[in-house]
């Protein structure tokens, strides 16, 4: 993928996004007035924003027209994308499942599938991973850091 | 002073002190090494454990899991390239490329000679001259500061990385992400669409592990098809890449003693935090360094600089909190809380009240830092080997450290969403060239960048010349007006090279 | 959805308590969790750690002190008035978060979505100056104040220690120019360095800084051992109550048999040495109260804030 398209999209979204920030009064909220106000840092760094998501556009938009050879860094390797999208899959139904699992019933389920996501097939020694890493996890946190990961709640 | 120091240190060498500063210090290694989880956190934990010890085991054990914590964030960066802080995001860079070519050792000593070496130059600054220290600092207002974080920003920018427009764009996005929520000033809410749960912004140590740590993990997940032996620790035969000879520690010393300084000098100055000393330094030194071109691809110098840096600041945040009862960081406030919950009230009076408390504590801070070198380096065979693991081990145990991690900072699932968001947020910055340390320096510096343009705006009123009054304001124009030609200049040789073209 | 929820687990809960009081005397049975809605390390956070630490003792379960800070507070307190009113998830009520924020900012949480339980500490405001300030007493500062425009340190336009600061102001006649530190600490550093003339504080910011001689407490809202020589406001004839305080509150509904507990709990530990020690060297008052004439109190000073903050935001 030649990363001088992407760059020309994302900062034109930049560009827009700051012209809201600069624009727009429904934004903030509430609030006492002070001599530098709420809105004064926003501005000046969308200002920023402008300035420098304009120079990287303006330079990848140049190299795109005068269609030069991509460089080394401007080319995004994309294979191997399908395993992260299974892997942020695998992360959002982790954390929806957390809460009504728990951590202790969850986390062995989520250890296994990432360890097979990366070509693991050891089961016996992945298993035992998987089982053993949330409890000591569990009891670790509650007994030490006296914080307790949400138990099954069903 | 010096009977003083070695009454403290015969105070010290006792069993309960030792064993506190020997746990203090595992403690510390072991939180700061797993990815995702912070020493801090363990501190507030042992904090309430710490009332009813004696005081000089107490706070020389907090001290202990503070600076071992702050050193455990390299191990992992080094080996697993997941970096804990944005401190050690600089010590990953050149720290995983000397792993990747087989020079773990190497690395993890030069990080762990560089970071007891910090830590005891600012500990004798912190004992030796602590009081003039503070009074130079007491001079920085609201007005020098706004300067100073401007000089701030101008170093991180002109170090960015690949190009200056894509580093400085990073910073921004770090800053515009720092200001959604509630804020402290005035009050209002900004960028929050509604959502109670924005008020506080984003949390901190979610959006840390999703920004640092686990794109590492979604590049392994891409490469997963790479057989495990081409990504594998490899070790290199020759004895000499595994470690650091006397005197490689010799060449870089110069680079240590400044970097300590530059950490030394940004801890006493309370609020600017480790992860600004350590690029401050680490920019010096590249700018000055003979070799500037191997920063960033495994350079043992860019390591130093950035961990001496980084750890001289834990040292010198206790100068203005025993000097001035000014804590500079949140772990000094945590540490604080120890000092007064012992009855021991920081400030300069301490140092006549409590004598010898004070001393043993400081002898404490010294011997801390040897076991940590002891205790460190005989883990490292141990930490390299739970590295070279086959990563369907390692990566699930970061994915459940990280969540873990998230969690806990606030036991609420909703930042675990904020995780996921900036795991792809992370990763998407690194495919498109942008910084993600610096998006989080900018981040973190953002608050107190606001805080101070708006004391400094109330101070001055209408007299806009009280803006240039102060020496230091003249101090730091003039030295980012430096850094910013002479990083012109270094960028210019570094075009006119063959093998950097591209800018 | 959400509101029949509520309305049932209240419904419950008033059964389980009109039918066996017995069923809930085993209260507590796991571990209590208290929001601090600020940072680790601050009085709010310390004030509830060292509580935390005597009554678990007390009442045999781990107390768990969990720092969810941001927002002024906001955040952590909506979270506790969102949690269940079981007794398992208390706040740390401050003047801040309970009294103050609520007026000024637009909150998903009133001080009426809790119940309050107990109240462990104060800490007196003052106004202080630094030692080399012209200013030797309160009646001098507010000439001065009067006749050039001063600036007092503060932590945030919505603060407690604005509006309080602008309560007395009022009173007195004077006006100054506000500068906003990140909290009562942090200001007491631009008064040392000398960027600011006055600031109003809390004595664990002041109290060393005092005890050193680089400060000077002008006035404050009660005496205190620590300070014998400073004037209270009522000597100045200034009226109204200027404390910050510490306490516990939990979400509106609980269950009466964890306020009694809790209650008790409190009381014996309040009359502990070493808890006492702890607050002392924290520079706390110990102001130990509950039952209704403290939260009438309470309501007092929340509607003095309400008319300060429509001052305010005109």
């Amino acid at each position: 993928m030649d990363r001088r398209k992407v760059d020309v999209v994302l900062t034109t979204v930049l560009i827009i996004i700051s012209l809201i920030i600069l624009t727009s009064d429904q934004l903030v909220e509430g609030g006492a007035e002070t001599d530098l106000g709420s809105m004064f840092l926003p501005r000046i760094v969308a200002v920023l924003m402008i300035i420098f998501s304009a120079t990287i556009g303006i330079q990848s938009l140049k190299k795109l027209l005068q269609q030069k050879e991509l460089e080394d860094k401007e080319l995004i390797v994309t294979n191997g994308y399908g395993g992260i999208f299974i892997y942020i899959g695998i992360f959002i139904a982790y954390w929806l499942l957390v809460p009504v699992f728990g951590f202790i019933v969850t986390t062995p389920f989520v250890m296994f599938s990432v360890a097979l996501l990366l070509g693991g097939r050891n089961w016996v020694p992945i298993t035992a991973v998987s089982v053993i890493t949330p409890i000591l996890i569990f009891y670790g946190s509650s007994q030490f850091l006296r914080v307790f990961l949400p138990t099954w709640s069903l | 002073m010096f009977d003083n120091l070695l009454s403290g240190f015969s105070a010290i060498l006792a069993v309960g002190p030792i064993l506190g500063i020997i746990a203090g210090v595992i403690i510390g290694i072991i939180f700061g090494a797993i990815p995702g989880i912070s020493g801090i956190m363990a501190i507030a934990i042992i904090l309430p454990l710490t009332f009813y010890v004696d005081p000089i085991i107490g706070i020389t054990m907090l001290l202990a899991v503070y600076k071992a914590g702050i050193y455990g964030g390299s191990i992992s960066a080094i080996l697993i390239n997941t970096p804990g802080a944005a401190a050690s995001f600089l010590t990953a860079v050149d720290g995983n490329a000397l792993t990747k070519a087989g020079k773990a050792g190497k690395a993890l000593d030069i990080s762990l000679f560089s970071s007891v070496s910090g830590e005891m130059l600012a500990t004798l600054v912190l004992i030796l001259v602590a009081a003039p220290i503070s009074a130079i600092s007491l001079q920085a207002g609201p007005i020098e500061k706004v300067f100073l974080l401007l000089f701030a920003f101008t170093v991180i920018g002109t170090l960015a990385g690949e190009s200056i427009p894509r580093g400085l764009l990073s910073c921004c996005l770090g800053m515009l992400f720092a200001m959604v929520g509630m804020s402290t000033i005035t009050g209002a809410s900004r960028f929050t669409f509604g959502y109670t749960e924005l008020m506080a912004g984003f949390t901190f140590t979610p959006m840390l592990i999703g920004i640092l740590v686990m794109p590492e993990v979604i590049n392994v997940i891409r490469r997963r098809k790479v057989p495990h032996h081409e990504m594998m620790i490899t070790h290199s035969p020759k004895p000499a890449d595994n470690r650091i000879s006397f005197k490689e520690y010799r060449s870089v010393f110069a680079t240590i003693v400044k970097s300590s300084g530059i950490g030394t000098f940004i801890g006493a100055l309370p609020g600017l935090g480790s992860s600004t000393a350590a690029f401050i330094a680490y920019g010096e030194a590249k700018r000055t360094s003979k070799k500037p071109e191997e920063y960033g691809k495994g350079s043992v110098e860019g390591i130093a600089a950035a961990e001496s840096a980084n750890n001289a600041v834990c040292g010198s945040s206790m100068i203005p909190m025993l000097t001035l009862s000014i804590p500079g960081d949140d772990v000094a406030a945590l540490l604080m809380g120890a000092f007064l919950i012992h009855g021991l009230t920081p400030g300069p009076l301490i140092f006549f009240e409590h004598t010898e408390t004070i001393y043993a504590i400081f002898a404490g801070f010294l011997i801390t830092d040897l076991f940590l070198l002891g205790i460190a380096k005989s883990g490292f065979r141990f930490f390299v080997k739970v590295a070279s693991l086959r990563r369907y081990y390692i990566f699930p145990c970061v994915t459940v450290f990280a969540f873990t991690g998230a969690f806990t900072a606030g036991q609420n699932m909703n930042d675990i969403l904020v995780l996921i968001a900036f795991t792809i947020m992370g990763y998407s910055m690194r495919v498109f060239g942008l910084n993600p340390a610096v998006f989080i320096i900018g981040f973190i510096l953002t608050p107190f960048l606001e805080q101070n343009l708006d004391q400094a705006l109330a101070i001055v009123g209408t007299d806009y010349h009280l803006f240039f009054a102060s020496p230091f304001s003249w101090v730091f124009i003039a030295l980012s007006a430096f850094f910013i030609y002479s990083s012109l200049r270094m960028r210019k040789k570094a075009t006119s090279t063959p093998q950097e073209k591209a800018v | 959805m959400k509101n029949t929820q509520k309305t049932l687990l209240a419904l419950a809960g008033a059964l389980a308590v009109s039918f066996s009081a017995g069923a809930l005397a085993e209260y507590p049975e796991k571990p209590i969790n208290v929001i601090v809605p600020y940072g680790a390390g601050g009085d709010s956070d310390l004030t509830t750690r060292i509580w935390a630490d005597a009554v678990e003792k007390e009442l045999g379960v781990p107390v768990v002190v969990i720092n969810k800070a941001g927002g002024g507070g906001v955040v952590g307190t909506s979270f506790v008035a969102n949690s269940k009113n079981d007794g398992y998830t208390l706040i740390n009520a401050g003047l801040g978060n309970m009294l103050v924020t609520p007026n000024f900012s637009k909150t998903p949480y009133d001080f009426d979505s809790f119940e309050p339980i107990v109240k462990m500490t104060a800490v007196p405001l003052a106004v202080v100056v630094a030692k080399d300030s012209p200013y030797t007493n309160f009646d001098e500062f507010v000439a001065g104040a009067k006749a050039n425009k001063l600036t007092q340190g503060s932590w945030g336009a919505s603060s407690s220690g604005t509006i309080l600061a602008n309560i007395i102001a009022d009173q007195a006649g004077y006006s100054v120019k506000y500068v906003h530190a990140k909290g009562a600490a942090a200001s007491m550093v631009s008064v040392i360095g000398g960027h600011i003339d006055s600031a109003v504080s809390f004595p664990p910011a002041f109290g060393p800084h005092v005890k050193a001689d680089r400060a000077r407490a002008l006035v404050m809202n009660q005496k205190m051992d620590a300070f014998p020589n400073v004037p209270t406001f009522a000597d100045y004839g200034i009226k109204g109550s200027f404390e910050g305080w510490s306490g516990v509150f939990a979400p509106k509904g609980v269950p009466e048999e964890v306020i009694t507990k809790l209650k008790a709990a409190t009381a014996k530990v309040m009359t502990d040495p070493k808890v006492l020690k702890s607050y002392e060297n924290i520079g706390a008052v110990v102001d130990f109260r509950y039952g209704p004439e403290w939260v009438s109190d309470m309501k007092v000073t929340y509607d003095i804030m309400k008319d300060a903050a429509a001052k305010v935001k005109k």
